[in-house]
Formats: C-alpha cells, sequence, structure tokens
C-alpha cells in the first residue's frame, strides 16, 4: 500500500516539475542608440606644384600661408604679377554619425587687416568642398566634388549646408586657398574673387573658419 | 557597455574610412523635453575626447533656426537673439575643462521653465575645441564644436498642420506642408498611389521637411513611372509622432496622351 501511494505521490511530483519546466517566460530586450555626433579634423600642407601632403601634428589649427611670393601668373609676353602662397592647405573633416548623421555647417569671419588695407582675406581665399572614399587598402581616395557646392571665397561661406548623406561612406575634405584666378585647373576659382596684388596694403590678413556639426 | 561598444565601433568605422579622426563625440546630438510651466528638470551629456592628445573644451549655449526651405539648414544666432530662444531657462556646468587623452566628461544641465510656457522653445549647446591663432603672415584659423540641440516644448503643445496648394512637377507633385502650431514639425511623409480599383500601384517617401511654427516647407512627390491613362488617388501622410498624423487625398487624372492633371483634393 504504501509503496503504491508513494509511487502515485512520485508520480505526481514529476508532473508538477515537467508542467513547469515548460512554462514560458517572455523576456524583452532592447537597446536605445543615442543620436550621437562627434567630429575630429586632420590638416595637411599641399605643395602647390607638386601636390604631394605634408600631415600637420593632431590639433593644428592655424594656417598660415606664410609670405606670399610676387609670381606671374600670365606669359613673358603679357605678364601678370600677383602675390601667392608656395602651398595650400587640405582639412579632413571626420563627421561621427551613429543614428544621428549630423549634418556639416561651415561659416567664415574675417579677422585682422593690416592698416589701410581695403578689402579682406574672406575675398582673396578660395574654399573647395569634396567627398573623399577609399575604395581599397593599397590605393589613393577617390575623389568627388560635394553636389550643388562650387569652388567659393571664404566670405561666401554664409552658414554653407552639407548634408551627412553628401559624405556618407567617406568623409569631408575643405581645400583651402588663396585666389589665383587660374578657370583651368581641376577646381577652377570662382570668378569674383580677388588676387593679392602690390596694390594690396603689406601685412597679415586673418580670418576663422568655424565646422559645425549638428543632428537635425 | 553598450555605449562604449557604439563608440568603439563607430571609432573603428572612422579609421577604416578615413585618415580624419574624431576628436570630441558627444553621446547626445538630441535633447528632447516636454515640460509644464514652472517645471524644473536636469540632466547630463557626456563628451569623449577620442584622441591621444588632452583637448581643451569651451561650452557655450548658442540659438538656432530652420532656415528655408527648411530641408534642414540651420542658423546659428547669438543666445538669447532668436524669437523662441531657451537660453534663458537653460544653465549648465562646467564651462570649461580639459579632456585628458581618450578620456570623457559629464556636464550637467538644469531647465527651469518660467510659469507659462507658449510654443516650443529651443537653442543649442556647444562644445569647442579651443584653437591656436595666426599670430603673422596671412591665413586661417580652423575651429570645430559639436552641438546637442535641446526642444524643449509644452506637454500640451499645438501640433495642427495642413497640406494644401498642391500642383504639378515634371514626374512628380508637390504641395505646401504648412505648420499651424506652436512647435518645430519634422514629418516623416510618406505616400501611396491608388489605381480607381483600389490597388496599390507605387508607394514612397516625400522629402524630410523641419518646418518652424507658421511657415510653410515644399513637400516633393516623385511619381517614379509613367502612369497608364485613367484616375488615381494619391494619399499623402505626414507623420508627426505621438499618433499626430496629417492626411491628404489628392485625386490625380491620366489622359490618352499621357498629361497629368489634379481633380481634387480633401484632408
Amino acid at each position: 500500500m504504501k509503496t503504491k501511494l508513494s509511487l502515485i505521490l512520485g508520480g505526481l511530483l514529476l508532473l508538477i516539475q515537467t508542467a513547469t519546466s515548460f512554462a514560458s517566460t517572455t523576456f524583452t530586450i532592447s537597446a536605445t542608440v543615442p543620436l550621437a555626433t562627434g567630429v575630429g579634423f586632420t590638416v595637411s600642407q599641399v605643395n602647390a606644384t607638386t601636390g604631394v601632403f605634408k600631415t600637420e601634428p593632431p590639433g593644428f589649427t592655424a594656417l598660415n600661408f606664410g609670405t606670399l611670393t610676387y609670381t606671374n601668373v600670365g606669359t613673358t609676353s603679357a605678364p601678370s604679377y600677383i602675390f601667392l602662397p608656395s602651398y595650400y592647405w587640405a582639412i579632413d573633416i571626420a563627421t561621427v554619425g551613429g543614428a544621428g548623421a549630423p549634418d556639416t555647417t561651415v561659416t567664415y569671419t574675417n579677422g585682422a587687416v593690416p592698416s589701410g588695407a581695403t578689402s579682406t582675406l574672406g575675398v582673396k581665399g578660395t574654399v573647395m568642398f569634396v567627398k573623399e572614399t577609399y575604395t581599397g587598402t593599397t590605393t589613393p581616395p577617390t575623389e568627388t566634388a560635394i553636389p550643388g557646392i562650387p569652388k567659393k571665397r571664404y566670405v561666401d561661406l554664409s552658414a554653407l549646408h552639407i548634408p551627412y548623406n553628401d559624405v556618407t561612406g567617406g568623409w569631408l575634405r575643405a581645400y583651402v586657398g588663396i585666389w589665383n584666378g587660374n578657370t583651368t585647373q581641376t577646381y577652377p576659382d570662382p570668378a569674383n574673387g580677388q588676387p593679392f596684388t602690390a596694390a594690396d596694403a603689406a601685412g597679415t590678413y586673418t580670418g576663422t573658419m568655424t565646422f559645425t556639426e549638428t543632428v537635425n | 557597455m553598450i555605449v562604449r561598444i557604439i563608440i568603439s565601433v563607430i571609432c573603428a568605422v572612422i579609421v577604416l574610412t578615413g585618415e580624419a579622426k574624431a576628436q570630441l563625440f558627444l553621446e547626445n546630438g538630441k535633447v528632447v523635453l516636454a515640460v509644464s510651466g514652472g517645471e524644473h528638470t536636469n540632466g547630463t551629456l557626456m563628451v569623449h575626447n577620442t584622441s591621444a592628445d588632452p583637448v581643451d573644451v569651451k561650452v557655450y549655449w548658442e540659438d538656432f533656426e530652420y532656415k528655408p526651405p527648411y530641408e534642414g539648414t540651420k542658423n546659428f544666432l547669438p543666445a538669447g537673439t532668436a524669437p523662441a530662444s531657451a537660453s534663458q531657462w537653460v544653465a549648465f556646468s562646467p564651462q570649461v575643462f580639459t579632456i585628458p587623452a581618450f578620456g570623457q566628461q559629464k556636464i550637467d544641465y538644469t531647465v527651469s521653465v518660467p510659469s507659462l510656457i507658449q510654443g516650443g522653445h529651443y537653442g543649442v549647446l556647444f562644445f569647442e575645441k579651443n584653437s591656436d591663432s595666426i599670430t603673422n603672415g596671412e591665413g586661417l584659423t580652423i575651429v570645430t564644436r559639436v552641438g546637442c540641440l535641446f526642444f524643449i516644448e509644452p506637454k500640451d503643445k499645438n501640433k495642427n498642420a495642413v497640406i494644401q496648394n498642391a500642383g504639378l512637377k515634371a514626374n512628380g507633385i508637390v504641395a505646401n506642408f504648412v505648420n499651424q502650431g506652436n512647435v518645430i514639425l519634422i514629418p516623416h511623409t510618406t505616400y501611396y498611389l491608388m489605381q480607381d480599383s483600389g490597388m496599390v500601384l507605387l508607394r514612397g517617401e516625400a522629402n524630410k521637411l523641419y518646418v518652424p511654427p507658421g511657415a510653410s516647407a515644399l513637400l516633393e512627390i516623385s511619381l517614379k513611372q509613367q502612369l497608364n491613362p485613367g484616375h488615381y488617388t494619391l494619399v499623402v501622410n505626414s507623420d508627426l509622432d505621438d499618433g499626430d498624423v496629417v492626411v491628404k487625398e489628392i485625386g490625380l487624372a491620366v489622359d490618352a496622351g499621357g498629361q497629368l492633371t489634379i481633380e481634387n483634393s480633401q484632408d
């Protein structure tokens, strides 16, 4: 009798344990990626003759063109002399989006001009925005102009907006130089720019270019 | 832990895709608050230095406005100058600091809403990396900054909007999205085109808009294929979040020559 009772109780216990093990519990798993945004940049000095890049140390922000050289941009029979630097600058801008896809806004503010100057660095300098994309680990990056944004004078950067989509898969590069009036180079100079000439006041011309990253 | 993984992945992607590396990384690019009059609320932002060098950072507030054609372009303005500025409501600390290599800094903010709040108030908290200045010769000083947008809106905000003045464009339809409410609207607009039989012929997504109160922006809808002669209904659906939706039905007709006309429209 006791044996039968034990078997029945044992069976009941087994049934309860089996039922318990089949009971299901649902766990909800979720993760929220914040609308993050980040910015960083690398500055390189580019030799105007050879096109060779020399990368500056991290944190380099003062893009000095040095003392300009009086240069003939005309011909021997019809010389035309303007002041030009021997190099220009390339600024590689890294925008980090995560889920946020930050847009870039670029603005420019004129700084100091020498006593007696009648124009600013804003009309003497040019900037061209391109997208750089690596297609392989051993080849140089491919370069394409940002759609709808031709080469501009610094002073024409009035809250210039570069959507994240325009640089997705690559990164933004700004070529920053001094106007030389060349309309046949890869990125022709804007027609409304001005050269530094012997008529300009001697001294220091400065400005500030601000790159702003925000989500929308 | 998740945030660390995300930051590591993002940094790895940057290393693989380009030479330029992020130096300032802000975890929170946008803060959206629904508040009541007289409410005080606070929060924290986290900024990272993802470089191997210390970074000096200053934090400051500016106002911002979306500007026409309202596709996302912003104007940044001095604090307190925009009509819907929240600059007087937000306090933050610290305002100047140095983040060590691969370090991070927490910034605390407090939002103090006045007793009466009418409409949305906005602004951006900028984190700017200190820059060296040109000392001689001609040259540019480069400044980089990341911003956290603040959207501070009343809990009982008015999100009214209409889609009106539908017209034709090459291979598509345009219409004005008019914000009649008191907060910025960022509609996510989708559409579908129905044949007379009720069958859906095509679906799509319109351009993204960022429309301030009282402003009107152009919705652009592309009809990606040549339509056969007949009658169609274009249903435009602008999702304003939180269950708010603006719907417009536009009746279209295509004649035997393939000419598209708008027959009627209704909300």
